[in-house]
């Protein structure tokens, strides 16, 4: 088992911050890597962020509507591979 | 709507038959599979760049048929293939191996080159500066007595630049075996073609070069096949270039910084979504018996495991130090340049 | 090469003579270049805008299309774009393209196809399409020529990495560096001062007295100040250098022969033979490659100077009427000024 930090990656050449919309996957539940994991908005896309690995939904770092910097945490997978990773 | 059983080639060019299917069952179903592995591309490029991985991302989404179709005309072996930059699935069937495209996104330069033998020219960014290449190259072909076909791709968008003008009369000068596919999407970035140009067609131009020019449905695979292949027979035969306009529509957006819905009406890209190629020709396919259900469900999930496999090879390829950006500006570096390179190395 | 000689039928063509030079003009030496080369590799071919049947609106390609016909010298339609990125094709394809671009202030035209295409072209395709193109283009002033035709615009290439950009001011350097730049799995831009083509006469050595581009040049030995120079302002140096001579002032003239690669060696060793250097060109002064020249010398030579670098070139404006241009081009006046400028540090 290993921890995945997901991190808020640049949408956009000067992006620089995201709003989270909307969670896709419940917190609990398995996603795959590349699903769809959270809804987000900046003021030049709004866009669907993948799962940068599979693994669980253990914890929710940024909620609904809060403001994230680019290279902020904003969840944690647990994954099977056995590496912390970020 | 309801899909026809007999996949029809409305073309408004003299010499096609219509209705009837210019292609082997197993020519069809390579252009299915190559359809599929574009579609694919296109998500999972997409997705990596969401997550930092892969750099800016233009899709071919809308525009498949166009690009596969006319790939498809040319011998990889005998003719060269100049793309723009949207022609991933061209470039793959020409010979430029899967692992080399994804390197080419991801940053893994030092494994993105096109391979010896593979008559394949890099992507362009300076919109419609490759016409002139492939006008030259096309033109050397001829001096050289080689019997074998260029073809340039180009867009809407490219059609305004000075390069397409320049390039297709020189092409039609020289006689050369060219034959430039013109990818109308509709849209360059976000402007529709009806601000490109008020000309109600890019395929008359071609007259005004001396060279035939035919408009064709981009999203009617046969179609374009039929007339690239026609094409391509001309030019072979030494009658010089040809302008083949492939009307279709760009589903995606211009690019991964790209929001299509600040200029753009989600109605008009639904209606065009019905002609979607990639779908269409899956329920050919479907209809006319050449693939099952299952054999469908099957290529979709043999290319997601070719893709991913290709991703991960990738990513695990070192990225280039400093002195890889030093490498083939010149035969031979110079001294200058030997200093800054020892500079760049001291500062990594 | 005496083959090439004893055949020629044209007027303007070298005759055969005894001795180990022939002399030459500017021109005949250009000419002369393009023959060898055309002679030893069959991949060479001429393009370019009346080259081919009028040989060129100075006559530099006459006879060539006779003698080596159609299918390699070629007259092309009026698009500097498409001579330069047709080139970038032909060499895709095979082909070693000597381009002319009619004058280089005409090469505005095909500059997206110069430095962003051709000089970036073996970049671009990581070593695997090289470019063996030579673009040829007269440049200079002192013909009263039309707006564009004299414009000196070589600085503007320089920013291009990948493209040589070589400047010969003698018949011998003309012919060598042509030869050269013609074999060379590089991109040139070959600059020919217009103004030399006739006027300038001088020995040749029958064969090429070199075997690689080479380097900066002293065509003068002097002590006291380096003129440091390229192209038709080699001669205004000299010039200039000979009227100072008769003031006592011993003057050194540099030819840099190429501006890039650079001679940084030549360069550097040339002006610590004096320790003062005043730049000599014929573009305008701000942003000209002096600006480079007297950017490098002050780096490597800060200590051993025993004045600030000066530059001499034509004035900041745009290129005026050709009846007016002796105005605007620096003159022999304005370069001893500035060599007594700094002989006063």
């Amino acid at each position: 088992m290993g921890r995945y930090v997901v991190l808020m990656p640049r949408l956009g050449e000067s992006v620089i911050e995201a709003i989270i919309l909307t969670w896709l996957v419940n917190r609990g539940d398995f996603v795959a890597e590349f699903d769809p994991l959270v809804e987000v908005s900046t003021d030049k896309v709004d866009s669907e962020l993948p799962a940068p690995a599979s693994g669980i939904l253990v914890e929710i770092l940024a909620e609904e509507d809060d403001v994230v910097p680019v290279g902020g945490q904003i969840a944690i997978l647990e994954t099977l591979d056995g590496e912390i990773q970020e | 709507m309801k899909a026809k059983a007999r996949f029809e080639s409305k073309l408004d060019s003299e010499g096609f038959v219509r209705g009837a299917v210019p292609m082997t069952d197993e020519q069809i179903r390579h252009a299915l599979e190559m359809m599929l592995r574009s579609r694919a591309i296109d998500e999972l490029a997409v997705k990596l760049q969401r997550l930092g991985r892969v750099g800016v991302y233009a899709p071919v989404h809308g525009q498949e048929a166009a690009v596969i179709g006319s790939a498809m005309a040319l011998d990889p072996n005998r003719d060269w293939l100049v793309p723009a930059a949207r022609e991933q699935p061209a470039m793959l069937h020409h010979g430029l191996p899967i692992e080399s495209l994804f390197a080419l996104y991801m940053g893994r330069l030092d494994f993105a080159d096109i391979p010896e033998g593979v008559k394949l020219l890099p992507r362009q960014q300076a919109i419609a500066a490759q016409i002139p290449h492939a006008a030259g190259l096309a033109w050397a072909l001829k001096l050289r007595g080689e019997r074998a076909a260029v073809m340039v791709y180009c867009g809407d968008g490219a059609s305004s630049e000075g390069d397409f003008h320049e390039g297709l009369n020189l092409a039609g000068v020289m006689g050369a075996p060219l034959i430039v596919v013109l990818v109308n999407n509709r849209y360059a970035i976000s402007t529709p073609f009806h601000k490109q140009t008020a000309a109600a067609s890019l395929a008359v131009r071609g007259e005004g070069y001396g060279m035939p020019g035919v408009a064709v449905n981009g999203n009617d695979l046969f179609a374009v096949f039929s007339a690239c292949k026609f094409a391509v027979k001309h030019a072979l035969d030494g009658k010089g270039p040809y302008l083949i306009e492939c009307q279709t529509y760009r589903l995606g957006f211009h690019n991964t910084s790209d929001n299509p819905a600040e200029y753009r009406d989600d109605a008009e890209v639904e209606a065009a979504r019905v002609d979607d190629p990639v779908t269409k020709l899956a329920e050919y396919c479907l209809k006319t018996c050449l693939v099952s259900e299952s054999d469908l469900s099957a290529m979709i999930s043999e290319v997601q495991v070719e893709l991913r496999a290709a991703v991960r090879t990738v990513e695990a390829l070192p990225r280039p130090g400093p002195d890889f950006i030093f490498k083939n500006v010149y035969a031979n570096l110079p001294l200058s340049l030997e200093r800054q390179l020892a500079k760049a190395l001291e500062e990594s | 090469m005496t083959t090439a000689r004893a055949s020629s039928r044209s007027k303007n063509e070298v005759e055969v003579s005894t001795g180990d030079t022939v002399d030459m003009s500017m021109l005949e030496a250009i000419r002369e270049a393009l023959i060898i080369e055309m002679v030893r590799d069959e991949r060479v071919v001429i393009l370019g805008m009346d080259v081919g049947r009028l040989g060129g609106v100075y006559r530099v390609t006459r006879g060539l299309q006779e003698r080596f016909g159609t299918d390699r010298v070629i007259d092309t339609p009026l698009s500097e774009g498409s001579i330069i990125g047709g080139s970038i094709g032909l060499a895709v394809g095979g082909m070693i393209p000597v381009p002319e671009i009619q004058f280089l202030g005409f090469t505005y035209q095909a500059f997206h196809q110069i430095g962003p295409q051709l000089a970036r072209f073996r970049y671009r395709s990581r070593g695997r399409y090289p470019m063996p193109v030579t673009i040829r283009a007269p440049s200079g002033g002192g013909l009263r020529t039309p707006e564009f035709h004299p414009d000196s615009v070589e600085s503007q290439f320089i920013q291009s990495p990948g493209i040589k950009v070589v400047c010969p001011a003698f018949p011998q350097d003309a012919r060598d560096m042509l030869s050269l730049a013609i074999r060379d799995p590089d991109p040139v831009l070959f600059i020919e001062p217009q103004r030399l083509y006739r006027s300038l006469r001088a020995p040749v050595s029958r064969e090429l007295a070199t075997s690689s581009l080479g380097g900066a040049s002293l065509v003068r030995y002097g002590t006291d100040v380096t003129l440091v120079s390229w192209s038709a302002a080699v001669h205004l140096s000299l010039a200039a250098a000979s009227n100072l001579q008769e003031l006592g002032i011993s003057v050194a003239v540099l030819d840099l022969r190429l501006l890039a690669p650079l001679d940084t060696e030549g360069l550097v060793e040339a002006v610590l033979g004096t320790g003062r250097a005043v730049v000599v060109h014929e573009g305008p002064v701000t942003g000209g490659f002096g600006a480079e020249v007297t950017a490098i010398i002050q780096r490597e030579l800060f200590s051993s100077l025993a004045a600030p670098v000066l530059r001499v070139g034509a004035f900041d404006l745009p290129y005026p009427s050709g009846s007016l241009e002796d105005y605007f081009l620096p003159s022999v006046t304005r370069v001893v000024d500035a060599v007594r400028e700094v002989l006063k540090f």
